[in-house]
């Protein structure tokens, strides 16, 4: 029997890292593969920012070990940042050049001519379309239009692994898809391994396939949104709206308000069981849907224990 | 090397789009020219300004007392606006977290610095070698340029290095404090440090500031080159010190943002 294995892009293992006496990451490991878009979800302060300085090599973690394409950040960090692009939530470009000039300043940090540069830097301008702004100087962008640029600036040199830190945020709907629409579009026709560290579970949700959740330094939970919700055994909800006639105690129906009711699903034989006996039972019913446990409900439930979502179950 | 080069030229923009450049000439400038014409003409001046029936006797003013006024200008008008106008070089990256995205893209710490020295260096070469070119006109005007070239070149590099000191003091402490408020007072208090030291004759030749007063006694000829080598010394090595701790601390900083 073959067995095959996925390319890893990033492997972590047991990760620590300190500032002072708070440790911030608690022995963490996990694995991205190549061509994920994975989600490292937690709140404020729970270490994705600190693991992003480590997978750079600004900072070197006190335990364990991180490799990048099998490379070390830590030994050989200018061989890691060749073959990834970093967005950080704080950095900012230089106010006083264009969106251009900024762009063309660190194409040639990368070591492409003035042509080269000029031309990669309209063509990324393109990508996340801030062709228009090129001209203008960073300190008259807006918040939305400084984070595409910082996008553009991470696609650059046409990173293999794209590592971004709460691209969202402070970015209104319209702004935040516009980056998840060019942030899928760059990881399909390049395809690169994205990394996305975030709050915003709503923008993740759109565009990653696997998950990692962290909260206080200690990751809580990995993988597939589906097999997240089968291994914690998170239920899905009949939502009927109906006129009910008669009592249908064998269904354990949970009434809402008005005329909407709600079921935890067993199966899907259930839903047509359902229907058929508020008909048959002379009453009328005016939609049915399956609510899934989102993205957010998960989150919720594991991080906080005890969200919004537990209050339903 | 093409990292340097890109670094230089992002800064030399900075300097021009920031107008440091334009705000450092002007007043360097403006010494060149107020230094000599004060001097020859700041008898008539206060004399205008008595109340009728009062008369002051002045005696005719010389040309080394121009460049007295000149060293003393450049040394605490001229020193003191270059070191607001460029107290950011460093700090600014902390503060306005620019510095990031240079880091992460692999790029040499000891290069950043370099650059910054460099063209701070060189923009305080230009705006000062402007300066006395602009003073050197209005004294061979005034009076003939008596004094010779090899005097006043050698006093300029006393008082070029003293300024080139201040700007590694900068982005020593620019690098250390990631602050502009505090860097700016440190590096006042750099130089008013070394005055008060200054009191004491055998710490006094080696510290860098008697640059800026051996300078005009060059020039008036009290004293010889070589007693200001101890001085002079003192500045190169200090200057290369802070640059070679900015650089190894820069290396080792794990940047918190």
């Amino acid at each position: 029997m073959k067995y095959l294995q996925k390319e890893k892009s990033i492997e972590v293992k047991n990760l620590v890292k300190q500032f002072d006496r708070k440790v911030v990451l608690n022995g963490i490991s996990f694995e991205v593969n190549k061509g994920e878009i994975y989600g490292f979800l937690g709140p404020n302060g729970a270490g994705k920012t600190t693991l992003v300085k480590i997978l750079n090599g600004l900072i070197k973690p006190d335990e364990g070990y991180v490799e990048v394409f099998g490379i070390s950040p830590v030994k050989y960090p200018d061989k890691v940042h060749a073959k990834i692009g970093t967005l950080t939530e704080t950095a900012n470009m230089y106010k006083y050049l264009t969106g251009l000039e900024n762009l063309m300043f660190f194409s040639k940090i990368f070591g492409m001519n003035d042509m080269q540069a000029k031309e990669r830097s309209l063509e990324v301008l393109k990508m996340v379309d801030m062709y228009d702004e090129k001209d203008k100087k960073i300190e008259f962008y807006s918040t939305g239009m400084e984070k595409r640029l910082s996008l553009a600036r991470t696609f650059l040199h046409s990173p293999k692994i794209v590592i971004l830190d709460e691209p969202t945020t402070g970015l209104d709907p319209e702004s935040a898809k516009n980056i998840n629409v060019a942030i899928k579009r760059y990881a399909e026709e390049n395809e690169a391994t994205v990394f996305l560290c975030t709050h915003q579970l709503r923008y993740a949700q759109d565009i990653c396939t696997k998950y990692a959740f962290i909260n206080n330094g200690n990751i809580i939970c990995i993988g597939e949104l589906g097999d997240i919700i089968k291994k914690y055994k998170f239920d899905k909800f009949i939502y009927i709206e109906a006129e009910i006639n008669h009592n249908l105690e064998e269904f354990n129906l949970t009434k809402l308000n008005g005329n909407e009711y709600r079921v935890i699903m067993k199966d899907k034989e259930q839903v047509s069981k359902i229907v058929e006996r508020i008909v048959l039972s002379g009453g009328k019913v005016y939609s049915v849907r399956i609510l899934e446990p989102s993205l957010e409900d998960v989150y919720f439930k594991l991080i906080k224990r005890g969200g919004a979502y537990e209050q339903f179950s | 090397m093409n990292e340097l080069c890109v670094l230089l030229k992002k800064e030399v923009k900075e300097y021009i789009r920031k107008h440091k450049i334009l705000i450092i000439l002007s007043v360097f400038i403006l010494i060149g020219i107020i230094s000599p014409l004060g001097t020859k003409y700041l008898g008539a001046i206060l004399q205008q300004l008595l109340p009728s029936g009062y008369e002051i006797k002045f005696r005719s003013p010389s040309e080394i007392e121009a460049y007295f006024q000149f060293f003393k200008n450049i040394s605490q008008l001229g020193l003191i606006i270059f070191i607001f106008a460029t107290v950011g070089i460093m700090s600014d990256e902390f503060e306005k977290k620019t510095i990031i995205n240079i880091l992460s893209k692999g790029i040499n710490r000891g290069t950043v610095i370099l650059s910054k020295f460099v063209v701070t260096s060189v923009i305080f070469l230009l705006s000062y070698t402007v300066s006395i070119m602009v003073f050197r006109y209005y004294t061979g005007i005034f009076w003939g340029n008596n004094i010779r070239i090899g005097v006043v070149i050698y006093s300029s590099i006393l008082i070029y290095f003293y300024g080139v000191l201040n700007i590694s003091v900068n982005i020593f402490f620019g690098t250390i404090f990631e602050n502009k408020i505090l860097t700016l007072v440190v590096c006042f208090a750099f130089n008013i440090i070394q005055m008060f030291l200054g009191i004491f004759p055998q710490i006094a030749r080696y510290l860098p500031v008697s640059s800026l007063s051996q300078c005009v006694y060059i020039v008036e000829g009290k004293i010889d080159i070589y007693e200001t080598i101890p001085a002079l010394l003192s500045t190169l090595f200090f200057t290369a010190l802070l640059l070679i701790i900015s650089i190894y601390l820069f290396n080792r900083k794990e940047i918190d943002q």
